[in-house]
C-alpha cells in the first residue's frame, strides 16, 4: 500500500485532468470540484509521507521499481528523501491554492484546470523519480503546459502580447531542456551498465573531466528554470502575461523544479564538477539577488515586481546550494519552500487585487487598506518573509543560506547580504504605494476585501509562512535528513579551520 | 517557579494574538487593553520573583533547530565546537541575568505605564485594538530581545522590534507623511542591520556558536593566539571588524550619527508609542547591544588602547553634540525631544565607550534614568498635544505657552522631567550623565584615574569635554522647550482653551515623575547600580566631587541661559538670531538628511530605474537578439531546400567529389588513410 503512495501522488492529477476532459463545459461547479478533489488529493499522502518518513534511517523511503524498457535500462522507479517531501508538500499545498485562486476562471474553465492538473502532475514526477529517464519526462510534462496556459489564458501586457510571452518562456525553458538532454544521455552512455537509475549514477565516479563539462551542462539547463541571470528573462514577460493560477505554480513550484534539478542531478551525481563551478554558481546568484532586487525597485507593474522579486530570491536559492555545505543547500532547500508559499502567496493577492483594480500600475494606485484590509494585511505578511523578517520562513531559510555561504565564499555572502536592505526598500516601497497613503478611490469603484474561497488559499499560506518561521526544525530536520545521504554536499572541512575561505 | 521566566516574552504574545483578534473582529475593542496590559504586569512580576542573585541567573531553553554534522554531536555536551566541521545549533531561552533584568523591568514598567496613558489617549482612535496588539508585540519582541543569551535571539528580537516599530509609526496608514516615516525608520535600521548580520556572522563562523559566553571565549583565543583565523581576513582584522560590524546594528537602531534621520520622523507615530519605543525602550537596543557584547569592544585593546571603543566612543559624541545643537531649533516639539533622545544616546555611546565594566555601566544607568525622564518627557508632550489636537499643528511650541495654569499636572511633570534631562544636581539625569563624564574624562586623565584597557587618553579628552559642551546645549534646549510650551501667555486659541489631560493619562506621568528624580540618587547611592550589574562585586567609585561640580555649574548656566532668553517670552525666538551660517546649518539638520534623502534615497531609486532599464533593453534584448539570428539563420537555410531535384543532385555529386578527393589527398601527404577513410570504412563494415 504504501509502495503506492508516490505513484498516487503523481496519477492523482493526472486522473482528475482527464476526467475533466470528459465532462461537459456547461457543469461549471463540477469542473472546479474535480479540480479540487484532483489537487488536494495530493495533500493528505504528502503530510502522510512528512510523518511516517522513518528519521532513524534517513534515504530514500516509500521505494516502488517497475521495470520499464529492460533493454534500455528504463525503470520507472521513484522513492522520497526528506528534501523530496518538502518539495512535494509545498507543491500540493500551491496547487490546492492554485485551484482556489481559479475559482472565479471563467474562460474554458475545463481545458484550463486541466492543463494546470497535467502541469503538477510533472511536478510531482520530477519529485518522486529516481530515474533519469522518468524524470526528463515528467519535467517536460510539468514545462510545456504552460505554453498554452500563458498563450491562451494569459494577459496582453503593455510590452507583450501573451502570444510572444509564452513563446519566449517556452523556447527559453526547451534550450535548456536541450541542454540537459545531452548531460543525460552523456552520463548514460559512459556508464558499462546501462542504466538511467539515479542511484546507480550515484555510485559510478565519473572522470573529473567529464564531471566538469556535464555538469556545467545540468546547471544551465536546469538553471534556466530557475531563472539564472542572464537566462532570467523569461520569467518576467512570463509571469506578468500569465493568469493567476498560473504564476502561483510556475513562480512557486515550477523555478523550484530548476534548482532541485541542480541538485538532484548535478551535484548528487557529479559532485567533483559542483565542486569546480561553486564559485561561478555563487557568483551568479549574487547577481541574481542583488540585479534582481534592484530591478524589482525600479518597477511600476506589480507584476513585474513580484517577478522580479523571483529572480532575486532564486538567486538565494542558487546560493545556499552553491556553498555545497548543509548549512547552505538546507536553507536553500528552505528557502524553495517559504518562497514557494510566499510567491504563491503573492500572485493570488496580485490577481485579487488586479480583479478589482483592473489595474496593475502601482503609482496609480494608493489607500487601498481602507477597502482591502485583509488584503493588505496578508500583503504585509507576505512582503516580511520576502525581506527574511524573523517569525516568518523568510528569515531561517535566507540566514541558513547567507550562513553557508559565509562558510564558503564570504566574499558573495557579503556582497549578498546587502540583498536585504533592497528587497526590504521594493517590499516596503509596493506595499506603501497601493494600502497606504490618501485613499485613492474614485478611480477604483470596485474594490473590496477578498471573499470566501479567495480566502481559503491566502490565508492558510499566510499562515503557514508563519507558522514555519516560528518552528521550522521539523521542516529543517526532513531536510538535513535528505542532505546527509548526498554525495556533493559534505561537512567536510579541516579541523581547526574557523575562518572562511575555500577548502 | 524559575521554569515560569520562559513564560516572559509569551505572555504578551499571547495578549497580542487576543487584541489583534478583537482588531479582526471589530468587536469589544476596548477589551483589548485588559488582556496586553494583564500580561505586560505579569511578564514584570515574574521577572520580579526571579531576581538574579550573586552568580545566579535563573535561565530556561529550548532548542530551535539543530544543524550538526553528525547525530554524535548532538549528545556532545553544548559549547564552542572547533576542530569539528561547522555545524548550527540555534537554542532559544529566556535569561534573566543583572542586565536583562533590569531591562525587563525597564520595558515592561514604561510598557505598562503606556498602555495605561494610550487608555486615554487613544481612546477616539479608529483600530483601538489594532493599536493594543502592536504595542503587546511590541514588548514581547523587546523581552525576547533583551533576555537572550545568544547572538540568533538577539538578532531576532531586534528585528522584530524594528517592525513592530514599522507598524506603529505607521499606525495612522492613511497619511503619506506617517507612511513615509515607518518606511524610512524601517529601511535605514536595515541598513545597519547588514552590518550587524555580517557581524554575526563573522563571530559565528569563529566561535561555532551564537552563545555569548561561547563567542567571548573564542574572541578571546583569537586575541591570544590559541585559534587560528585563516581565509578572507587575519586574525588582527577580525579582531576589530567583528565588533564594528555589530556597532553598525547600534549606528542604525540607536539613532546614531549618520543614521539617525529617521528618529525624527519617527515621531509621525501616536506620541505614546514615541514615548515607549523611540524613547526608552527600542532606540536603547543598540545601546544594550553593545553594553552586553562589550567584551569584544575591550578585549580587542588587549592592554593599551583600542580602535573599537575609539570609534564607538567618538560616534557617541559627534552624535550627541550635533543632536543637541538642532534640538536647540525645533519648534515641533515631538522633534526637539526626538533630537533630545538621540542626543542622550550618544551620551550613552559615550560612556560605554570607555570599555570594560566601567563603561559598560556607566552606559547601561543612563540607559535606564534616560528611560524614565524620557518617557515621562513625551508622555507630558502627549498630554499637551492631546489638549491642542484642534490646532492646525498641534506641535508646533510657538502657538503653546501659558499651558502652566491650564495643565498643572502636565507641566509640574514635565519641568521635573526636564530638569532631570538637563541634569539639575541630585535629579537621575544629573547622576548618570555625572557617571559618563566622570569615567570618560578619567580615562583622559582627569578628574581622578583610570586603569585598564580602553580608548585612547586624548579620544576620551575630545568626548569627554564634547560630552560638557553637549551637556550645556541639553541645559538650554530643556528650558526652552518648558518655557515656550507652559510659561507666558497662550499664543493660540487652542492653547487659551486647553484642558488638563484625564486621570488615567496623568496618573502614569506622576508614576514615572517619581523615578525620574530619585531614581538617580538611589541607584548611585553606595554604587549599587554598579554592584548590581557587575554581580555582586562593588566597583570602584567613579564619583567626583571637583567633576560634579563643574557639571552642575554647567546645566545650571545652561538652564540660566535658557531662562533668561525665554522667560519673558520673546516674540522672536532669539536662537533664529544665531549668526546666520550656524543657524542655517542647525535648522538644516547639518544638511545630513538632505544627503540621504536627495542623495541616497533618490539615487538608489533612480539606479533601480536604470538596472530595470538595462534588464530590458541590454540583456533581455540580447536573448531576442539571438532569437533574431535563430530566424535569419533559418531563413537564409530555407534557400537551400528548394526542391529542385537538378540541385539537390548536383549538390550531391560534387559532395562526393570533394570528399574523394580530399582522402586522397591526406593519404598521399601523411602516407596513411585518414580519419575521414576510418570513418567511412567502418560505416561500410557496418
Amino acid at each position: 500500500m504504501t509502495a503506492w503512495m508516490l505513484t498516487f501522488i503523481v496519477l492523482a492529477p493526472l486522473t482528475a485532468s482527464i476526467v475533466l476532459l470528459m465532462l461537459p463545459a456547461a457543469r461549471g461547479l463540477a469542473i472546479r470540484l474535480v479540480a479540487l478533489a484532483g489537487g488536494a488529493a495530493t495533500l493528505p499522502p504528502s503530510i502522510w509521507l512528512a510523518l511516517n518518513y522513518d528519521r532513524k534511517a534517513g534515504g530514500f523511503q516509500f521505494e516502488q521499481t517497475v521495470s520499464w524498457v529492460p533493454s534500455l535500462g528504463i525503470t520507472y522507479h521513484v522513492a522520497v528523501d526528506g528534501l523530496s517531501i518538502v518539495m512535494l508538500l509545498l507543491t500540493a499545498l500551491i496547487i490546492t491554492g492554485g485551484v482556489f485562486a481559479s475559482w472565479t476562471q471563467k474562460n474554458r474553465t475545463k481545458e484550463f484546470l486541466s492543463l494546470l492538473l497535467l502541469l503538477v502532475s510533472g511536478v510531482f514526477g520530477v519529485f518522486v523519480s529516481r530515474d533519469l529517464f522518468f524524470l526528463f519526462l515528467f519535467y517536460e510534462i510539468a514545462v510545456l503546459p504552460m505554453y498554452l496556459l500563458i498563450g491562451v489564458w494569459g494577459t496582453t501586457t503593455k510590452l507583450r502580447t501573451k502570444e510572444d510571452s509564452a513563446m519566449k518562456l517556452t523556447l527559453m525553458l526547451m534550450g535548456g531542456s536541450a541542454l540537459i538532454l545531452v548531460a543525460i544521455l552523456a552520463l548514460y552512455f559512459s556508464m558499462d551498465q546501462r542504466t538511467f537509475d539515479m542511484g546507480l549514477l550515484a555510485q559510478h565516479s565519473f572522470s573529473p573531466e567529464m564531471q566538469r563539462w556535464v555538469f556545467l551542462l545540468v546547471y544551465l539547463g536546469f538553471g534556466v528554470l530557475a531563472g539564472i541571470f542572464p537566462f532570467h528573462t523569461w520569467s518576467p514577460d512570463g509571469h506578468a502575461s500569465a493568469p493567476t493560477a498560473v504564476s502561483m505554480l510556475h513562480a512557486g513550484v515550477l523555478m523550484k523544479l530548476g534548482a532541485y534539478g541542480v541538485l538532484r542531478v548535478g551535484v548528487a551525481l557529479l559532485p567533483q564538477g559542483a565542486h569546480d563551478w561553486s564559485f561561478l554558481m555563487g557568483v551568479i546568484a549574487t547577481i541574481n539577488i542583488l540585479y534582481g532586487a534592484c530591478s524589482a525597485m525600479g518597477q511600476t507593474d506589480l507584476k513585474y515586481v513580484i517577478a522580479y522579486s523571483s529572480v532575486s530570491h532564486m538567486g538565494v536559492v542558487m546560493l545556499g546550494l552553491a556553498s555545497l555545505n548543509p548549512i547552505g543547500v538546507n536553507g536553500s532547500v528552505m528557502q524553495m519552500f517559504s518562497h514557494g508559499i510566499m510567491t504563491g502567496l503573492f500572485f493570488a493577492l496580485v490577481g485579487l487585487i488586479y480583479e478589482r483594480a483592473h489595474s496593475r500600475d502601482i503609482t496609480r494606485m494608493g489607500g487601498f487598506a481602507r477597502k482591502m484590509p485583509g488584503v493588505a494585511v496578508l500583503m504585509s505578511i507576505g512582503g516580511m518573509a520576502s525581506f527574511g523578517l524573523p517569525a516568518t520562513s523568510g528569515f531561517i531559510a535566507e540566514f541558513l543560506c547567507f550562513y553557508g555561504m559565509w562558510l564558503r565564499y564570504p566574499i558573495l555572502a557579503l556582497l549578498s547580504v546587502i540583498g536585504i536592505v533592497i528587497t526590504a526598500v521594493y517590499v516596503l516601497r509596493v506595499v506603501q504605494k497601493i494600502f497606504l497613503g490618501a485613499p485613492n478611490e474614485e478611480g477604483y469603484p470596485d474594490l473590496r476585501d477578498a471573499r470566501t474561497t479567495e480566502w481559503v488559499a491566502t490565508v492558510a499560506l499566510a499562515a503557514l509562512l508563519i507558522v514555519v518561521g516560528v518552528f521550522p526544525r521539523p521542516l529543517v530536520r526532513l531536510v538535513d535528513l535528505g542532505l546527509r545521504q548526498t554525495p556533493g554536499v559534505t561537512y567536510a572541512r579541516g579541523a581547526g579551520a574557523v575562518l572562511p575561505g575555500g577548502p | 517557579m524559575t521554569s515560569a521566566i520562559g513564560l516572559i516574552p509569551i505572555l504578551p504574545v499571547a495578549a497580542a494574538a487576543v487584541a489583534g483578534f478583537l482588531a479582526i473582529i471589530r468587536k469589544a475593542e476596548k477589551a483589548a487593553p485588559l488582556f496586553t496590559l494583564a500580561a505586560t504586569l505579569a511578564a514584570g512580576v515574574l521577572a520580579l520573583m526571579n531576581m538574579p542573585g550573586a552568580g545566579i541567573a535563573p535561565h530556561v531553553a529550548a532548542p530551535w533547530v539543530n544543524l550538526i554534522p553528525t547525530d554524535a554531536a548532538l549528545a556532545a555536551p553544548p559549547g564552542p565546537t572547533h576542530g569539528m566541521p561547522p555545524g548550527l545549533s540555534v537554542v532559544v531561552g529566556v535569561t534573566l541575568d543583572p542586565l536583562s533584568w533590569i531591562m525587563v523591568l525597564v520595558v515592561c514598567s514604561v510598557s505598562a505605564l503606556v498602555q495605561i496613558y494610550s487608555i486615554g489617549y487613544m481612546a477616539a482612535e479608529k483600530g483601538y485594538a489594532r493599536y493594543y496588539c502592536y504595542l503587546a508585540l511590541f514588548t514581547a519582541s523587546m523581552l525576547g530581545l533583551v533576555t537572550a543569551d545568544n547572538l540568533f535571539q538577539l538578532y531576532v528580537g531586534w528585528e522584530l522590534v524594528g517592525v513592530c516599530s514599522y507598524l506603529l509609526i505607521g499606525f495612522w496608514w492613511f497619511k503619506p507623511s506617517a507612511a513615509n516615516a515607518a518606511k524610512k525608520a524601517f529601511v535605514v535600521t536595515r541598513f545597519g542591520d547588514v552590518g550587524f548580520m555580517l557581524g554575526v556572522l563573522l563571530l559565528v563562523s569563529v566561535a561555532q556558536s551564537f552563545k555569548f559566553t561561547d563567542v567571548f571565549a573564542a574572541y578571546q583565543a583569537v586575541a591570544d593566539g590559541s585559534l587560528a583565523v585563516h581565509g578572507l581576513f587575519s586574525a588582527q582584522t577580525f579582531l576589530w571588524l567583528a565588533p564594528l560590524l555589530l556597532l553598525c546594528g547600534a549606528i542604525g537602531k540607536s539613532a546614531q550619527f549618520p543614521l539617525h534621520v529617521w528618529l525624527p520622523d519617527a515621531m509621525e507615530g501616536p506620541t505614546p508609542v514615541s514615548a515607549l519605543i523611540h524613547a526608552a525602550t527600542m532606540v536603547a537596543a543598540g545601546v544594550y547591544m553593545v553594553a552586553r557584547l562589550i567584551l569584544l569592544f575591550t578585549l580587542q585593546a588587549g592592554g593599551g588602547a583600542g580602535a573599537a571603543l575609539d570609534v564607538v566612543m567618538i560616534l557617541g559624541a559627534v552624535t550627541a553634540l550635533i543632536a543637541a545643537t538642532i534640538a536647540l531649533v525645533q519648534v515641533d516639539i515631538k522633534k526637539v525631544m526626538a533630537y533630545s533622545t538621540i542626543s542622550q544616546l550618544g551620551y550613552m555611546m559615550v560612556g560605554l565607550g570607555v570599555g570594560g565594566a566601567t563603561g559598560q555601566v556607566a552606559g547601561m544607568f543612563h540607559l535606564v534614568t534616560h528611560a524614565c525622564f524620557k518617557a515621562l518627557l513625551f508622555l507630558t508632550a502627549g498630554s499637551v498635544i492631546h489638549a491642542l489636537h484642534h490646532a492646525k499643528d498641534p506641535n508646533d511650541m510657538r502657538s503653546m505657552g501659558g499651558l502652566m495654569r491650564r495643565m498643572p499636572h502636565t507641566a509640574i511633570t514635565c519641568g521635573i522631567g526636564v530638569l532631570a534631562l538637563a541634569g539639575f544636581p541630585l535629579l537621575s539625569g544629573f547622576w548618570s550623565k555625572d557617571a559618563i563624564l566622570a569615567v570618560a574624562l578619567q580615562r583622559a586623565g582627569l578628574f581622578g584615574h583610570a586603569a585598564g584597557a580602553g580608548p585612547h587618553a586624548h579620544v576620551a579628552l575630545a568626548c569627554g569635554v564634547a560630552g560638557l559642551i553637549a551637556a550645556f546645549l541639553t541645559a538650554v534646549y530643556s528650558a526652552r522647550m518648558w518655557l515656550m510650551t507652559f510659561w507666558g501667555k497662550p499664543r493660540s486659541d487652542e492653547a487659551a482653551h486647553a484642558h488638563e489631560s484625564p486621570a488615567v493619562m496623568t496618573l502614569p506621568l506622576w508614576a514615572l515623575a517619581i523615578p525620574s528624580v530619585a531614581a538617580g540618587f538611589l541607584l548611585a547611592h553606595g554604587e549599587r547600580f554598579a554592584t548590581f550589574v557587575l554581580g555582586g562585586e562593588p566597583g570602584p567609585s567613579h564619583e567626583n566631587m571637583a567633576l560634579s561640580i563643574v557639571a552642575s555649574a554647567i546645566a545650571l548656566a545652561g538652564l540660566g541661559l535658557g531662562a533668561l532668553l525665554y522667560a519673558r517670552c520673546p516674540a522672536v525666538d532669539p536662537v533664529t538670531r544665531l549668526p546666520r551660517p550656524v543657524y542655517a546649518l542647525f535648522s538644516n539638520l547639518w544638511y545630513v538628511d538632505a544627503f540621504w534623502s536627495a542623495g541616497v534615497a533618490r539615487g538608489s531609486l533612480a539606479f533601480g530605474r536604470a538596472v530595470a532599464w538595462f534588464d530590458r533593453s541590454v540583456i533581455d534584448a540580447s536573448m531576442h537578439g539571438i532569437a533574431w539570428l535563430v530566424e535569419q539563420a533559418a531563413l537564409g537555410m530555407r534557400r537551400s531546400v528548394s526542391g529542385q531535384t537538378q540541385t539537390y543532385a548536383a549538390v550531391l555529386v560534387a559532395g562526393t567529389v570533394a570528399v574523394v578527393l580530399l582522402m586522397t589527398l591526406y593519404e598521399q601527404v601523411v602516407g596513411s588513410p585518414g580519419p575521414a577513410a576510418a570513418a567511412a570504412g567502418w560505416m561500410v563494415r557496418r
